[in-house]
């Protein structure tokens, strides 16, 4: 018994210290609810009061604007009425105020009728309506029917860099292009939030430490530049309308900082009556589609070919007299050549000479180099759709396929990639991302300038692009090119006409054709890059008579507009004469 | 069979307040969904009410039996709720990515929140009948099976909160037990150095919970969400609190779960300090009764189970509050009896029922 007692005590005695410690820890629980609630009460209620303006319906920010590169609007926000009802009060008024809630803003009276359920609190009428509209409506008075002011989305300049753009739906939520990528920095969002999608949108690199995010939505400037886009969507149409065509693109970038200045497609929309129009206009066709490239593709092969010291620019090929015959198949060259040095090729153009070119280099080397230079994967620019194209994986290459690739068919591209894969060769070799945004603004007026991250990747030698340079040169001089010829400027470039699969047969198609052209100038120290893709022309069909004109005339604008001087008139009147010579018969 | 003495010995002041605590709980849950946007959430309050009748239907039968009797059945309840969990790994349906339910006649529960009563039986009913000098080497080994196992299967599931507490539940029972020191010490000791494997082996989610206790403001928006919209929904209550259907941040759901693991932020917002004050004072009650039924239980299996059923809301009280206003890292552990969850109700019913089942036979 005595034993059992103070064993007893023992165990209350450790219950008691359970029971202080208990205490002790509720007590902690106390002094952070009386140091939560009472000593810092103000400063928590004020936390929740800011953030409430934001969910009244009166006051709907703005979203944020998108500039152009030098600061000129592309989209915009602006105020306008909306009118809700709250059916229950509607009732009350009998049919009278449906009725002329109808007159007014033409709606059909058994649609609203439906639409103002009383189980309802609160029903749209309508929305963003025209502010007249909306005045006069409010001077009725009607019971039940309330306004509210909302921001709409406006563009400028209608359809301009419509697919580019994108907009923005009922609720300012972007759906398309820039306004879908962006929209989270667009909308309005807490100071907390923002901090979160910057560096959603920026790698650390980029991200300047020193920015303090703020409340409310960032503008965004992009690169697109509002006057080369304009003209080169002039261009683009021009070309389209008289050409018959199905549809078509041009991207104009900056090649030393990887920028983009224009990004056109035909045919083109309204972004302001952006519903109206069937989904196939509002696609950005310069990265959301893939094509089989034709001969523009040969720049590649040639830059691939030089880089492995393969071949030299002045080494020669037989071009088998118009037919060769690989894998079961015959290639054939629209014109019959015997033996053509490299350069030669490029400038005439010949299949055939390419495929043993790319036969020579072999197919790993091929595919590598394919590789470095992007295609088969995202070039990464900030835009929602981008396609990744096609390569073949190289274990599956046929000596088919190698010579096939070689001018520009059985791979799929986007003229993205094109592009940008041209612009590594003008860029001394220097691979690097497409750019599209410029820098962000914010209300106060603070400028984020977004850092350029610099080329990625070394793709090839300077040797190799001066001598690529120089073969597309000799395109646009005396080759096929000869109409993307600007006196006074060296522009280097090559022309394209692939062939379509034809959709019934399953086959190449001898009527329809993809017909490009992508060149650059000045050749000496490149600025800009071109690419030009008109799908199905049927008027024409030859790269060189449909697409290299409208790189002419795009590059003809983008001069006069940069002041990008010639070269010297002595070098000029060289040139000239070396010209007529090489077309005399 | 029902004793009259057993009614004159029922503490009626212990389940008033467990009454009182579920009626607010249920009115809390009103208006932690008032806003929300599906019907379904609207209406769990209604759910909440059926499961405090089932739950009061589980606290009569608990007290109608003899507790010594209930004991007795614990190895196989022990077992049957460990194949549960066992079956929920292998077989078990996720649920916002846990396996923690188990479906039975279309009515779904958690085995875990049962696992601690069956656990702190299973206990009891072992070391009831092993003194102080009992308890060697053997001993200890055997009871750290028989936690280790559920503790395994409920971390996998997962669910490290539940998990985690029944460690020192395990730790109380030992110590009301009066293991030698020594061995609690050298436990302790190895939970520590357990502590960095465990840490390895969480799940993302985990760590960063942790990770935002420790420093919320690193990523206000992913991690640390959670821990600051619920202060700010503490702090934005004062002394008074913004009245009912009032609370800006459980209304306007800037806090997720707030209708289960943060109804306290809902509580601290809407009936501020003064409400906080009352619902704690409730739960103290309920918990300084539950210590002095264990200093006066007839036996030893009598105090172990009161203590160890009163460890378990210690530490669940403790944890959840603390988790809200930001004393503890955010473990997925419900508020007991104002928490939406009918498990978590049902078993805490049972639990109480267990205790003043021990009070009412204290003399018999």
């Amino acid at each position: 018994m005595k034993k059992k007692s103070k064993r007893s005590s023992n165990i209350n005695r450790r219950i008691v210290i359970l029971q202080v410690l208990f205490f002790i820890m509720m007590a902690f629980i106390t002094v952070r609810l009386y140091h939560l609630q009472i000593l810092q009460h103000d400063f928590y209620s004020e936390k929740v009061l800011s953030r409430l303006p934001s969910l009244s319906t009166s006051a709907k920010p703005r979203r944020g604007t998108i500039y152009d590169c030098q600061g000129r609007e592309l989209a915009v926000s602006v105020n306008v009425g909306s009118i809700y009802g709250i059916p229950r009060q509607i009732r009350q008024g009998g049919n009278f105020i449906i009725q002329q809630l109808c007159k007014i803003l033409h709606l059909n009276t058994r649609r609203l009728e439906k639409k103002l359920d009383p189980k309802q609190n609160f029903v749209w009428i309508k929305r963003k309506v025209d502010p007249d509209v909306a005045n006069r409506l409010k001077r009725l008075q009607f019971e039940g029917v309330g306004f509210c002011e909302e921001s709409k989305r406006y563009f400028p300049s209608a359809g301009l860099a419509a697919q580019l753009l994108g907009f923005a739906g009922m609720d300012n939520h972007g759906l398309e292009g820039t306004e879908l990528f962006f929209d989270e920095l667009l909308r309005v969002n807490d100071k907390e939030k923002k901090g979160a999608d910057l560096a959603k949108f920026f790698s650390s690199e980029d991200f300047d430490q020193e920015f303090i995010p703020f409340a409310g939505p960032y503008d965004l400037q992009l690169t697109i530049n509002k006057v080369i886009q304009y003209q080169t969507e002039k261009e683009l149409a021009d070309c389209c309308t008289t050409m018959e065509a199905k549809a078509g693109l041009a991207i104009v970038m900056e090649i030393q900082s990887g920028e983009i200045l224009a990004m056109a497609n035909w045919p083109t929309y309204n972004l302001n009556n952006f519903s109206q129009y069937p989904a196939r206009f509002r696609r950005n066709r310069c990265i959301t589609d893939t094509f089989e490239p034709g001969s523009i593709f040969k720049i590649f092969l040639a830059a691939s070919a030089l880089e492995e010291k393969v071949l030299g620019p002045s080494d020669i090929v037989h071009c088998g007299n118009g037919t060769f015959r690989i894998g079961g198949r015959i290639i054939h060259d629209t014109h019959k050549h015997g033996w053509l040095s490299v350069s030669n090729v490029i400038k005439e153009s010949s299949n055939i000479g390419s495929a043993k070119i790319g036969l020579l280099l072999g197919e790993e080397k091929f595919h590598t180099s394919l590789k470095n230079f992007g295609f088969g994967s995202k070039t990464g620019i900030q835009l929602p759709g981008e396609a990744r194209g096609n390569i073949k994986p190289v274990n599956r290459w046929t000596d088919l396929t190698t010579a096939n690739i070689s001018f520009g068919q059985g791979i799929l591209v986007t003229p993205l990639q094109i592009i940008n894969a041209v612009c590594c060769l003008a860029n001394q070799g220097w691979w690097r991302k497409p750019r599209i945004l410029k820098a962000l603004r914010n209300e106060e007026g603070e400028i984020l300038e977004l850092p350029d991250s610099g080329p990625v990747r070394r793709v090839l030698s300077k040797a190799t692009c001066e001598s690529v340079t120089k073969m597309l040169e000799m395109v646009v001089q005396s080759g096929t090119g000869t109409s993307a010829y600007l006196p006074g400027y060296r522009v280097a470039g090559k022309t394209g006409t692939a062939q379509k699969i034809d959709p019934e047969s399953k086959r190449y198609s001898s009527k329809l054709f993809y017909s490009s052209f992508v060149g650059y100038f000045p050749a000496n120290t490149p600025q800009i890059a071109i690419l030009v893709s008109i799908d199905e022309p049927r008027k024409e069909h030859l790269g060189a008579l449909v697409a290299a004109p409208v790189f002419r005339k795009i590059a003809q604008s983008i001069i006069r507009y940069q002041n990008i001087a010639p070269v010297e008139k002595k070098r000029y009147l060289k040139n000239q004469r070396w010209r007529l010579a090489s077309t005399a018969p | 069979m029902f004793d009259r003495r057993l009614l004159i010995n029922f503490d009626w002041s212990v389940l008033i307040a467990v009454l009182c605590l579920i009626a607010c709980g249920i009115v809390l849950i009103y208006s932690a969904t008032y806003n929300a946007v599906s019907a379904s959430t609207k209406t769990l309050y209604i759910r909440q009410i059926y499961w405090a009748l089932i739950a009061l239907v589980g606290f009569f039968l608990t007290i109608i039996i003899d507790y010594h009797r209930i004991v007795r059945y614990g190895v196989a309840l022990y077992i049957l709720n460990n194949l549960l969990l066992l079956y929920l790994l292998i077989l078990g349906s996720s649920r916002a990515g846990v396996n923690r339910w188990v479906s039975f006649m279309g009515i779904s529960f958690q085995p875990s929140e049962f696992m601690k009563i069956i656990l702190v039986l299973i206990l009891a009913e072992y070391l009831s009948r092993r003194y102080k000098e009992d308890i060697k080497t053997r001993e200890i080994a055997t009871l750290l099976m028989l936690v280790g196992l559920p503790f395994v299967l409920v971390m996998k599931q997962p669910d490290l909160g539940s998990a985690i507490l029944l460690i020192p539940i395990f730790i109380v029972i030992l110590l009301v037990a009066e293991a030698p020191l020594i061995w609690l010490i050298s436990l302790a000791g190895a939970t520590f150095t357990a502590a960095p494997i465990i840490w390895r082996r969480l799940k993302p989610y985990q760590i960063n919970r942790i990770l935002s206790f420790i420093k919320p403001h690193l990523d206000p928006l992913g991690i640390g969400y959670q821990v600051l919209q619920s202060r700010i929904a503490v702090g934005s209550g004062g002394i008074l609190g913004q009245g009912f259907l009032s609370g800006t941040q459980s209304q306007l759901k800037f806090i997720p779960q707030h209708h289960t693991d943060f109804i306290f932020s809902v509580l601290a917002e809407e009936w501020g300090f003064v409400g906080c004050i009352i619902i704690i004072v409730l739960f103290l009650f309920i918990i300084l009764k539950g210590i002095d039924f264990a200093l006066h239980a007839k036996d030893r299996q009598g105090t172990l189970i009161a203590m160890g059923i009163v460890s378990i809301f210690i530490f669940n009280v403790i944890i959840n509050i603390g988790m809200v206003v930001g004393l503890m890292p955010i473990t997925g552990i419900p508020l007991p009896f104002l928490s939406y969850g009918g498990t978590s109700l049902v078993s805490n019913m049972v639990a109480i029922g267990l205790i003043l089942n021990i009070h009412m036979r204290r003399f018999s």
